[in-house]
């Protein structure tokens, strides 16, 4: 098989993915693109017959899921404990409510509500039925897989693409192999440093894109139930798992410079950030 | 020398070795503010060129 450097590039799960690999072909990449296609069907919220939108209309009642599904609510709920809470997939209502009620890119109609909300304990609206293969979901509670997705699904497709490759979903990038150059890939972080990785994932949060309004952006802090005011813009971290470095990533972001980078440093997580501008407002990056 | 001066001088020197067995004069250095890196992992140089890049999306 040939050492030839395959790539790949699409729009998918609301942003940007990127396939590389040595010594595999194109066949296998296109593989890995349907495999991707196929998880976001199933994990988008923003249409109604896929099975994340079925089972946040199912209003308490216990509804039969997929393995895949069963498999990232697991997740979910990881995320959740392994975050004390910062992570939690339960933020669907406000992020609604704050006015990201459509895919961003067919633009959002109105600047959303600035009220605090209280956001349900993940744990506290989700039972999951090992023997059932169902979930239960408490009514009134709506789920976003959203980043988990990102980060969960590169860690597991990444076995597609070989042993020397990159899966990079939405910015959540896995990395296994030597790359290109012999001394593993080449990836960038937010500050514009980079770092050569073997084995391993480097996952970047922030609140400089999917921004709306006035101060409005994905963000939502569980605390307040509204976007959440911090002095950084963007925080990369490099982890061992990707699903592990879209949870830490957006808990830095979530506690701000001084909590977020002592939580990242408290797991042994090297990091790089980019700080806001002003004093917590996460508008702007400061220049870079 | 009373022996309550002893006593108190005994006591600091006592709390004195204490302190350094327990390693709290080491724990007045500096902390790192970044973990090491993975072995799998080094940094690059600033102008080396990436074969992707992870951002916010």
């Amino acid at each position: 098989m040939s050492r030839d450097l395959a790539s790949r590039h699409f729009s998918a799960l609301g942003s940007t993915c990127e396939l590389l690999a040595l010594g595999v072909g194109q066949a296998a990449l296109e593989r890995c693109e349907q495999r991707v296609r196929a998880e976001e069907a199933r994990f988008t919220r923003f249409v109604k017959e896929s099975e994340l939108a079925r089972l946040n209309a199912g209003d308490g009642r216990y509804v039969p899921v997929s393995p895949e599904m069963f498999a990232m609510l697991e997740a979910a709920l990881w995320a959740y404990e392994e975050s004390e809470g910062l992570v939690n997939a339960a933020i669907l209502p406000a992020l609604r409510a704050a006015g990201y009620d459509r895919p961003f890119g067919q633009g959002l109609s109105h600047p959303g509500s600035s009220e605090p909300m209280q956001v349900p304990g993940l744990p506290q609206v989700l039972i999951l039925d090992a023997t059932t293969r169902s979930v239960a979901l408490a009514p009134g509670a709506a789920l976003d897989l959203g980043g988990i997705a990102k980060g969960a699904l590169a860690d597991l497709l990444i076995d597609e693409l070989g042993n020397d490759a990159v899966c990079n979903l939405g910015g959540d990038v896995r990395v296994r192999g030597d790359g290109p150059e012999g001394d593993g890939w080449h990836i960038g972080l937010c500050d514009r440093s980079a770092v050569a990785v073997r084995d391993g994932a480097v996952c970047t949060s922030g609140t400089t894109r999917r921004r709306w309004g006035q101060s409005m952006h994905h963000l939502i802090d569980p605390k307040t139930g509204m976007p959440v005011r911090t002095d950084l813009a963007e925080v990369s971290v490099i982890t061992d798992f990707a699903l592990r470095g879209e949870v830490y990533a957006k808990c830095a972001m979530l506690l701000g410079a001084s909590a977020g980078l002592a939580f990242l440093e408290s797991r042994g997580v090297r990091h790089a950030v980019v700080p806001a501008v002003g004093k917590g407002d996460g508008a702007l990056p400061a220049a870079a | 020398m009373s022996s309550i001066a002893t006593l108190r001088w005994a006591s600091t020197l006592g709390t004195l070795l204490l302190a350094l067995l327990a390693g709290g004069v080491v724990a007045t250095s500096p902390k790192p503010s970044q973990a090491p890196l993975h072995p799998s992992v080094t940094l690059l140089p600033n102008d080396a060129t990436v074969q992707s890049k992870s951002y916010v999306s």
